[in-house]
């Protein structure tokens, strides 16, 4: 009986490293794009659920800016004042107290938006009737 | 296992995988290159979606901007069915029921609809609001489906219906604003290539042209929402107290030639357009022409004043009422002797005009109607603006000279008249009425810009200056337009009450009502028309459309904060139209003067 050569064995056929490095690189490459089309599918996923949902609050945008518009229109106010039992009538010239830029012997003070607190004055009194 | 074995295996899986792969090459390449191109195309198509991208109408906003939304573009649905599913699933009538209750339809009209069994597509309700939809969506109905679509929504329904148009199923603008401005409203259509899967799932990836829809221009308005709704309530108070058969204001910024307000009666819901007639279409502002009568009586004073022909205490004899002129007899409603040309504005004496059109002659009075803008378009940014009237020298009768200073024989719009008075008012500045302020794209960027533009100067600042002050005693005790008074300004202004024409003679029963004014009178800021039609039984522009006047201009004024130009001058009482009713202010104890010119062709 002929006894195995181990060793011979040991260094039978053995794939090329080369040959072994551009197929182990290849199938690295080829799970490289298998992932890169899966998250560019999961991105494109996204995109389109994310323009849907924009699409959606678009619609919602415009739908609340219709009923907003109803609710402020003149007639819808004054239907509600009505309502309310709130009489209003516009002001005459003497009614409105006008607030006209700073004089130093002012005595009312208002904060303008963007500006430190500017003194003014007011020049009629209120009259209430 | 020697070398050689490993050697062979080797090979051989070597020959399979080869084998495996030219197999699949081979089949590769036969499903690409060897099908018919039929079949090629079929599956080409049934994966690739080809979708237009509806660009959504622009916004019409009022003066202040996107805060006030008048026109705007909602996504509604379809409620479709296909009546074959329906009908096979012996479900008609629950079906029928259950849209006719959330459609607010008749049950029968839907059953009928649903019950065609040879049909596969109908539409139940087309531009159903997306609450309503998704309601009927959660019961399930069998057979029914919907459609996404957008659709023109007006919030408040007939409010400022004439300026606003209306928009057709089609997208296309029908009239008013949306007509005139349609190419910045509308948009540009995008488009959208790419493919799907076998759920009809978009693959985004493999998205091949992605033109974004550019989104349609908003268009901001000179109208103030709140100038709009005084003035449209008032009109709608004069319909209903006079019985009157329409009726229509402009209100207009002197200095500018914005138009604050423009309405007219009657009137019609946009969302609903479709089902109004031509007659609640029509804007008469600017689409409808009338004899103004006494209204058109300072263009003749205003051009002699301006020729230096006359001043305000120049005599004319008004003959005690009755004038032959050509054989022809003009009356005054009110008898008179001799009257100053101020005094014949205030009590709007037929013959006093007659005769100061008889010293100005036909040619010079002609060239001053025209340098007014009678006979023209005032070229307003809206469809369907009438010329009004008025015929060349060459066709003038003999009394024609003696007719149109007091407003017959020619026909205007409204339109033209307050721009007439409004010129008056701003020292002799004719401007270029306007109502879109700003067109400007969804990123903010103005696309048009409208400026304040002078067309002409028909007389000097100071026959204007003189003007006012006479205009203004027409509203003062003697004049004939006292109900026309704010309390707190000085209001300048002239009635007219002017005989309709039907079947070719003046009618004694059918007037036309109007007044027309400014104010305050030392630094004018708004011109104001009041046109009230057939108002039945009272007629007289004093009575009928200077209240109505006197009521708008009082709630514009403090609403504008006009600075009253005078020291608090507050008219007392009984005449003053502020914060009253048009219908008790109007009728009763009406003390008119306004001259009614019996004359005729």
């Amino acid at each position: 009986m002929i006894r195995r050569n181990r060793k011979k064995r040991l260094h039978g056929f053995v794939v090329p490293a080369p040959y072994a490095g551009v197929v182990v690189l290849g199938m690295l490459l080829a799970l490289f794009y298998v992932w890169l089309g899966c998250r560019c599918d999961s991105l494109g996923k996204d995109i389109k659920t994310l323009e849907l949902e924009k699409t959606e609050l678009k619609k919602q945008l415009l739908n609340e800016e219709s009923r907003w518009t109803k609710m402020k229109s003149p007639g819808n106010l004054e239907m509600v004042l009505a309502k309310r039992k709130i009489g209003m009538a516009w002001p005459r010239q003497d009614q409105v107290i006008r607030l006209h830029e700073r004089v130093e012997d002012s005595n009312v003070s208002v904060k303008r938006p963007g500006n430190s607190l500017t003194y003014v004055r007011r020049n009629k009194m209120a009259i209430h009737d | 296992m020697t070398d050689q074995h490993t050697k062979g295996r080797f090979a051989f899986s070597i020959i399979v995988l080869m084998a495996a792969m030219t197999g699949l090459g081979m089949r590769l390449a036969f499903l690409h290159l060897g099908l018919e191109d039929k079949k090629r195309e079929g599956v080409e198509n049934s994966r690739r979606l080809e979708k237009k991208i509806h660009p959504g109408r622009g916004v019409i906003c009022d003066r202040k901007g996107e805060g006030n939304i008048l026109a705007i573009n909602l996504f509604v649905k379809d409620v479709c069915a296909d009546p074959s599913i329906v009908v096979k699933s012996n479900m008609t009538a629950k079906v029928a029921a259950l849209l006719a209750g959330g459609l607010d339809i008749p049950v029968d009209e839907v059953a009928v609809r649903l019950n065609q069994p040879d049909k596969r597509f109908v539409y139940v309700k087309r531009m159903v609001r997306q609450e309503v939809a998704a309601e009927i969506e959660k019961q399930k109905p069998v057979g029914v489906f919907f459609q996404d679509t957008t659709a023109r929504q007006y919030p408040h329904g007939n409010f400022m219906c004439h300026v606003l148009g209306f928009v057709n199923h089609e997208g296309v603008g029908g009239a008013g604003v949306e007509l005139s401005l349609d190419k910045y409203l509308r948009g540009s259509p995008g488009c959208i290539e790419t493919r799907v899967d076998a759920l009809r799932q978009e693959l985004y990836a493999q998205r091949s042209r992605y033109i974004p829809a550019l989104e349609g221009a908003n268009v901001i308005l000179t109208l103030d929402q709140n100038v709009q709704y005084i003035v449209e309530k008032a009109l709608d108070e004069v319909m209903v107290a006079h019985h009157a058969k329409g009726a229509w204001a402009i209100v207009e910024k002197v200095k500018t030639g914005e138009i604050l307000a423009m309405a007219s009666r009657p009137a019609y819901d946009l969302n609903e357009f479709s089902g109004a007639g031509d007659n609640a279409k029509l804007n008469r502002t600017m689409g409808m022409v009338y004899e103004p009568g006494s209204t058109f009586k300072p263009i003749v004073t205003a051009a002699a004043l301006n020729e230096g022909l006359i001043t305000p205490e120049t005599v004319f004899n008004c003959e005690n009422g009755a004038w032959k002129y050509c054989n022809r007899l003009l009356r005054d409603y009110h008898p008179y002797g001799n009257l100053t040309v101020a005094d014949g504005i205030k009590k709007s004496s037929n013959i006093l005009h007659a005769k100061v059109a008889l010293l100005l002659g036909e040619k010079r009075f002609y060239q001053y109607l025209r340098a007014f803008g009678m006979g023209q378009r005032t070229g307003l940014d809206l469809p369907g603006e009438e010329v009004g009237i008025l015929h060349p020298l060459s066709k003038w009768y003999g009394i024609s000279i003696t007719r149109i200073p007091i407003g017959q024989g020619i026909s205007t719009t409204a339109m033209q008249m307050v721009n007439m008075i409004s010129a008056i008012a701003n020292d002799g500045c004719l401007m270029k009425p306007y109502i879109v302020r700003q067109v400007v794209k969804s990123d903010g960027s103005i696309l048009f810009s409208n400026k304040p533009e002078v067309v002409s100067h028909p007389i000097r600042p100071e026959t204007a200056a003189i003007m006012r002050k006479m205009l203004l005693g027409v509203t003062e005790d003697g004049g004939t337009g006292t109900k026309a008074r704010v309390e707190g300004y000085e209001v300048a202004g002239k009635t007219g009450t002017a005989q309709k024409q039907v079947d070719g003679r003046y009618s004694s029963t059918a007037y036309t009502a109007s007044f027309l004014g400014f104010l305050p009178v030392e630094n004018p800021e708004i011109a104001i028309i009041v046109v009230v039609d057939e108002p039945q039984p009272v007629h007289l522009g004093g009575t009928v459309a200077a209240p109505v006047f006197g009521k708008i201009a009082n709630q514009v004024a403090r609403y504008l904060d006009i600075p009253s130009g005078s020291n608090s001058l507050t008219v007392p009482g009984e005449n003053v139209a502020a914060n009253r009713g048009v219908a008790t202010a109007g009728i009763a104890g009406a003390k008119e003067m306004d001259s009614v010119g019996k004359g005729g062709f």
